[in-house]
């Protein structure tokens, strides 16, 4: 009878649906707890130019010490063109006076107060680039011609106020797309669909060669080196995984670990190759000339 | 009744959430600007590394190029150093970019004693 009573109350077109209201609070509290608590917005692949300030100071602070260390206008500016600073000596010279004042590292100092007068200088001037940059760093071209390489001069001032660039008017940043799609990280290893097996095994015996190590090149069915390829090694007491490629002066294809007299490693080359067991460090010589050799190890792609 | 009662009772809820999702990931979020260095694309974080490697190369400081690399992010240097080079040649750096970058690599193996098989019983 009471719940009757009820719902003819609740029915009548006087008084709201309460329970409609109810409904949409109780969702609207489960959305802000999903949106704000439990997966909030995550922003991923931002560009320099959206960096805090304090963040544009430490790449900025980066791309003079690089510069510094490889004097090269084109790429440092190219660089600096990611931050979209309309003024970028003046910016540079301004970030070296407030390290100044803040008891900075004298060689960050001097290596803005550098890139700050290198950018000032007239040659630089016509070299100017727009905004929008290349993602990848320019490969490596050089100097231009007429570039001057070493600033020895520490005088901030000048640095300050020798600056030509007129300003550059810029659009306004565009406003980023923040996202909560889990970014697709790059894998490290490439799919290789077939395994690799060992082709040959030799002996180093080099005496000059102070630490023993397993020298390890792998290659394709075609005898191409090939990087990006994951190898783990496992002995008593410890694993460790690493990657062909990284020594491209030796080659692709090849990789090392240093190896410990005495010790019995087990190798595999990718994921589904079969594991090699029972490598050693060979000896090498005989009596009290004996060393102990490296061993080399040639894989290739069935 | 009822049953259409719980029906809208559930739609509302459905509304609801709806709603306060649309907040929380579209409305709210303001922030234009104002990112840490870990935000970066991958590709500028390569080019990060590389200007830590640059810089390694030249000064030999490996301290110096370690604090560079968490400045960027938490993850492992050698990670790090690692993700650069393959993104680099994703991207087809200049050869002398990549062994720049494996010459921090290999500096980075030889620094980090859990990294090298010296702890062999």
């Amino acid at each position: 009878m009471i719940e009757d009573d009820y719902y003819e109350e609740d029915e009548s077109p006087r008084q709201p649906p309460l329970y409609l209201l109810t409904g949409l609070v109780i969702g609207l509290l489960l959305g802000l707890l999903i949106s704000l608590v439990i997966a909030p917005v995550q922003v991923v692949d931002t560009s320099p130019f959206l960096l805090a300030e304090a963040e544009k100071d430490t790449y900025r602070l980066l791309i003079a010490r690089a510069f510094q260390a490889e004097p090269n206008l084109e790429r440092a500016r190219a660089r600096l063109g990611l931050l979209r600073d309309n003024l970028l000596p003046q910016t540079l010279a301004d970030q070296a006076l407030r390290l100044q004042s803040a008891g900075g590292s004298e060689a960050d100092i001097r290596a803005l107060a550098e890139l700050a007068a290198a950018l000032s200088a007239p040659q630089s001037a016509v070299l100017t680039q727009p905004p929008g940059l290349p993602t990848s760093p320019p490969s490596g071209g050089g100097d231009l011609p007429g570039t001057p390489q070493t600033f020895p001069t520490l005088d901030l001032n000048q640095a300050v106020w020798t600056a030509t660039l007129p300003p550059t008017p810029t659009s306004p940043p565009p406003t980023p797309r923040p996202t909560f799609t889990p970014r697709v990280q790059p894998s490290p290893l490439p799919t290789l669909g077939a395994p690799f097996e060992l082709a040959e095994q030799t002996p180093v015996c080099e005496a000059n060669r102070a630490q023993p190590r397993l020298l390890i090149e792998v290659q394709d069915s075609a005898g191409k080196p090939v990087p990006g390829i994951a190898i783990t090694v496992a002995w008593d007491g410890g694993i460790e995984t690493f990657f062909t490629g990284l020594m491209p002066s030796i080659s692709l294809g090849y990789a090392d670990f240093d190896m410990e007299a005495g010790v019995v490693y087990s190798l595999r080359v990718g994921e589904l190759s079969e594991t090699i067991n029972g490598l050693q460090a060979p000896t090498c010589g005989e009596g009290s000339e004996a060393f102990t050799g490296s061993l080399r190890l040639l894989f290739r792609q069935r | 009744m009822r049953l259409r009662r719980l029906i809208w009772f559930v739609v509302m809820i459905g509304i609801g959430a709806a709603a306060g999702i649309f907040y929380g990931w579209v409305l709210r979020p303001t922030q234009t600007s104002g990112f840490a260095l870990h935000t970066l694309r991958s590709d500028y974080k390569a080019d990060y590394v590389l200007m830590t490697a640059e810089i390694y190369r030249q000064d030999g400081d490996l301290a110096a190029a370690l604090e560079r690399l968490r400045a960027l992010e938490d993850a492992p240097p050698l990670r790090q150093v690692q993700q650069a080079i393959l993104t680099g040649q994703q991207l087809g750096y200049a050869r002398s970019d990549i062994e720049t970058l494996a010459n921090l690599f290999q500096a980075l193996q030889k620094g980090l004693p859990t990294l090298t098989p010296s702890a062999m019983p």
